[in-house]
């Protein structure tokens, strides 16, 4: 599915691209391919929802989003086709998960909601509750995050473990 | 820092994606009637302020062969930061938070082996001060976009 030269530019291009006119070029000069290749192979990673994208992701907190919630539901199986998608299409969402639910934390669905305030962010979850008629559900706000990293992709090869 | 209206309308451009082409800034430029080097500057500082946490690319964990679980911890509020710190130091948690809940650290974790998952599981849950694991592997990822309009 993907061969060593993909491994190489996701290694390469997970830590970030130069900020120069050609990045790309200064990229596959790296790792000894050319640039159209290069491009080439991102646009087909693309294309097949490997590469969610390229670019930036913003410190929510700077941005201005200080109400940032993890909320979990409890959704009735026939229905999580409809809410997922439902929830998948605002823009005030950035995940939604599928979970086994735990006979102890019985809920479904993960979701991660965020806006400016804390009372702002409650709102637009309450808000979401009522639309889709669901009553189970716990709102998880941060207390203190400890860590935020992007786990770096494919890096055990380097190490020879396949 | 504040942002300038071409800030906010730079940041939601590159956080939409930067193009796959062999110029990509001056393509940004263009949409912005700007230039290139204008653009590069910009974001430049716009990282150097903490304003971008990351600027490149990113992969869906899923389709690189990656399983993943959200893990809940019931910590000892005295031993809650040694607990923490110790979770952060493993590669394999991407997030970990304290939250207001019974269950009052959670964390996910990622790997290519289920076992691995486990193992990393069950050694959180032997940590001093742990008082119960709980945890919920993901079946399906339905959307992942971490995306803040900038007004």
């Amino acid at each position: 599915m993907i061969d060593s030269v993909d491994r190489q530019i996701i290694r390469r291009v997970q830590q970030g691209v130069p900020l120069a006119p050609a990045p790309y070029s200064i990229i596959a000069a790296e790792i000894g391919i050319a640039e159209e290749e290069l491009l080439a192979r991102l646009r087909h990673m693309k294309e097949r929802g490997m590469l969610r994208k390229m670019g930036a992701v913003l410190q929510h907190h700077k941005a201005g989003f200080h109400g940032n919630a993890l909320c979990c539901w409890q959704i009735p199986l026939e229905r999580v086709g409809a809410v997922s998608e439902k929830m998948s299409a605002c823009k005030y969402i950035s995940h939604v998960y599928l979970r086994k639910p735990h006979e102890k934390w019985p809920y479904n669905l993960y979701t991660v909601f965020h806006s400016q305030t804390r009372e702002a962010c409650l709102a637009l979850v309450e808000e979401m509750a009522e639309i889709i008629g669901i009553t189970e559900y716990q709102v998880l706000f941060s207390r203190k995050n400890w860590k935020r990293a992007r786990l770096p992709l494919l890096q055990e090869q380097e190490d020879g473990v396949q | 820092m504040q942002l300038t209206t071409f800030d906010k309308q730079l940041l939601n451009l590159i956080q939409s994606g930067l193009p796959l082409t062999p110029a990509p800034f001056a393509d940004i430029a263009k949409q912005l009637g700007s230039d290139e080097r204008s653009v590069i500057e910009r974001i430049d500082k716009l990282q150097e302020r903490g304003l971008i946490c990351r600027f490149g690319a990113f992969f869906d964990a899923e389709s690189l062969g990656y399983k993943g679980r959200l893990v809940a911890a019931r910590v000892a509020p005295e031993q809650l930061s040694a607990v923490a710190l110790a979770i952060n130091a493993l590669p394999q948690v991407s997030h970990n938070d304290e939250r207001d809940n019974d269950y009052n650290l959670w964390f996910t974790v990622q790997s290519r082996q289920e076992e691995e998952i486990l193992r990393l599981i069950d050694m959180v849950a032997q940590m001093e001060g742990v008082e119960e694991v709980i945890s919920m592997p993901t079946s399906e990822r339905f959307k992942v976009n971490v995306e803040f309009q900038v007004k």
